[in-house]
């Protein structure tokens, strides 16, 4: 197991530029699904959309490549977007938000 | 640490890609999908999952010893043979659920997701650096992503 960053750095760098890893049409289909897709109430479809858009967003992009998600919006342009909203919510509404909505209840009682 | 980071509700945006991550590894797919009925049921296996993760990252020593020696044994029971070649692995590759080169990429991908998801959404994450001797030695920023 990795005991440093940079450790994991060097783990990350490996795994990613190695050839372990591949995409199945499995996963590229039935995983894809089961994780961007899960059944939640039509009232909370524009924040599943919005966290999967995020996800996609923050893939490593020889993984994001290998899923062949939509190339529109390119992933730089995907990137901007979602590095924009995370600024905003990082310096305007983190702050902003009380414990009670921030944290996890299990987590404040920990 | 992990209870400062994993206790922000927005750090769960961290969850959807660290599972795309472990399902581009063949070996931890193919594990999955031979030896469970998660597939049945995939958002109770989540779920479940999801339960035993804030145990052990949450809960008391005891607890988390209790949970891991239950994922521990199930992993034990969980091994078998690529029946067709995928990406560089051969057919008859073998994989079992408890290798830990495979438990290591599980928990790099959550690890590397939470970090992601921390730094971008929380902030900056300043951890204490460890020199090779084990002594603490400076403050840093968490790189990641």
């Amino acid at each position: 197991m990795p005991e440093t960053l940079d450790d994991l750095d060097a783990y990350r760098i490996r795994m990613l530029e190695g050839d372990e890893l591949f995409v199945t049409d499995w996963a590229r289909e039935r995983a894809r699904e089961i994780v961007l897709s899960p059944p939640v109430p039509w009232l909370a479809q524009p924040l599943l959309k919005t966290a999967n858009f995020i996800t996609v967003a923050l893939l490593p992009d020889v993984v994001r490549e290998q899923y062949g998600f939509s190339p529109v919006p390119p992933p730089l342009t995907r990137k901007a977007l979602v590095a924009g909203g995370a600024e905003y919510v990082r310096r305007a509404a983190i702050p902003l938000l009380p414990d009670s909505l921030r944290l996890l209840p299990g987590a404040r009682a920990a | 640490m992990i209870r400062r980071i994993h206790r922000e509700r927005a750090v769960a945006l961290s969850g959807a890609r660290a599972l795309l991550m472990q399902a581009a590894h063949p070996l931890a797919v193919v594990g999955l999908l031979a030896h469970t009925s998660a597939l049945d049921e995939p958002y109770d296996r989540l779920a479940r999952t999801a339960e035993t993760m804030s145990t052990i990252v949450f809960g008391s020593r005891a607890d988390a010893d209790r949970v891991t020696r239950r994922v521990r044994a199930m992993h034990r029971r969980m091994s078998g043979r690529l029946a067709e070649p995928v990406g560089r692995w051969k057919a008859g590759t073998p994989y079992r659920a408890d290798d830990s080169q495979l438990l290591l990429w599980v928990l790099f991908t959550l690890v590397d997701s939470a970090l992601v998801v921390y730094r971008w959404y929380l902030g900056p994450l300043t951890v204490r650096r460890r020199a090779p001797t084990g002594r603490t030695t400076r403050s840093s920023e968490a790189s990641s992503g």
